[in-house]
Formats: C-alpha cells, structure tokens, sequence
C-alpha cells in the first residue's frame, strides 16, 4: 500500500470523509498522526475495507521508523541535518516566492 | 507638435498617438514556470543518461520532486521513478514509490542541498532573471556577463 497521502481534505470523490482517517505521515506531527492512528485500534464508523486498515498499519509503521531513524542520530548529526534541511527549505521558498510574485506581474 | 509628430502625421495621414501601446502577452501560469524551472533542474545532478528523461523541481515552499523516466535495456520496457523531499523542521523525509519514508542523511542530504542551491541560482537567474542573492532584477549587461 502506497497511496498513504490522504489528508482530510483530499479523500478520493464520493468516499466518505470518515472512511479516511488515516494521514501521510509525512505531513503530520509524529503525536498528531499517532491519535490518527490510535482510532484504527477500535472499529471505525463505516470503515469495512481492510484496505484502509493497512493502509492505517503501513502509515503508522512508516511514522515509527522515521522517528526510530531520527532518535538514532547523535545531537551534531541531528544538528547538521537540520542546518541542512533550512538550507533547501530557505532555496524552496526563494523560489516560491520570485515564483508567486511573477504569476501576478510576469517577468 | 513636435517635428517628429508633424513628419508621423505626413507620411501615415493620421495624428501619432502619445500612448505607449505594450502588447499584452499571455499570462504566465504556475505550470509554465515549474516546466521553465525544470528543465534547468533535470541538469543539477549532472548530465542526464541516454534514453533517460529526468525532472527536478521545487514543488512548494517544502517539496522537491524528482522524476526520473527510462528504457531498461534488458526488456525495452519503461521504468519511472519519482521521488518527493519533503522538508520539515528537523531534517527532511524521502518518499519513494513502493518504499518505505526515509530520512535523507549524510552524503545523498548534502548533495540534495547542493543541488537546491544550484538549482536556485540558476533558475533565479535563467528564467526569473534575478540576482539569486538578492533578488533583484539583473540589468541586461549584468545578466550577460
């Protein structure tokens, strides 16, 4: 199962709101996707498809192994990774921005 | 009436309008500037292989995509790959078809910055016509040296 990237506000059309709690882990708060995670433990209103329950276990697993992952580094790495990760997100959003900025005035 | 408006008027007939007329182009879209950014970014990791297709670039203000499509040379039959970096505060994730998230660490984070920043002058300059430091508009003869 791949497809984890369902946030609320993207459920696939004609699929009930609440058949789709599960989140991408990616773009969620470790202990926010957690409580996500925590409703798969009892019986969801309408939510009969083992699929959305393994995708619900895969998501939830993907989220452990990113914060096993990141507990593992030792402070420098985890520093440096973040100085890291601010740099291209500091290049992404000089893009983005020169980006926003030209679709409304043009070159 | 100027002597140039007097000589526009004899020779056309008609009075010289004193409004500058700019002819509207069409407007640019998202789209347009992330296919324009791409094809600089599929350069960024270095030169792309024979009968591969590659594309890399800044999705939003966290996201990088990479796609990479090509031939397998044993069954003719055509791969893809894409991948996503998705930044967040304290380092920055890799989501791959059919694998599992990833933190991107060592060697393959610090070639993935490098690439950004490349990316980022070169598309501040190429297509935006920016300083990439600063941001500013770069004067023609700056832009050609």
């Amino acid at each position: 199962m791949t497809e984890l990237g369902y946030r609320p506000d993207q459920t696939p059309q004609g699929a009930a709101q609440e058949r789709f709690i599960f989140v991408d882990p990616a773009d969620r708060k470790g202990r926010e996707f957690e409580v996500y995670a925590a409703q798969s433990q009892s019986p969801v209103r309408g939510a009969d498809s083992p699929e959305i329950y393994q995708a619900l276990e895969d998501a939830h697993n993907a989220a452990q192994e990113v914060k096993r992952e990141a507990a593992a580094r030792t402070p420098e790495q985890a520093a440096g990774d973040a100085e890291l990760a601010q740099a291209i997100d500091w290049n992404a959003q000089t893009i983005e921005v020169t980006r926003e900025y030209t679709e409304v005035n043009g070159f | 009436m100027s002597l140039w408006s007097k000589t526009i008027k004899l020779v056309t007939g008609v009075e010289p309008s004193t409004k500058v007329s700019v002819p509207r182009l069409r407007k640019v879209t998202r789209r347009d500037l992330i296919r324009m950014e791409s094809k600089i970014g599929a350069t960024v990791f270095g030169p792309v292989p024979a009968n591969h297709r590659r594309e890399f670039f800044c999705l939003d203000e966290h996201t990088w995509v990479w796609y990479e499509e090509w031939i397998d040379e044993t069954t003719g039959a055509r791969r893809e790959m894409t991948t996503r970096y998705e930044v967040h505060p304290h380092g920055v994730l890799k989501v791959q078809d059919g694998q599992p998230y990833a933190l991107v660490e060592g060697e393959e984070l610090r070639n993935l910055a490098i690439a950004t920043r490349m990316y980022r002058e070169q598309v501040m300059r190429s297509v935006y016509r920016r300083d990439p430091v600063t941001g500013q508009k770069l004067s023609v003869s700056t832009g050609t040296i």
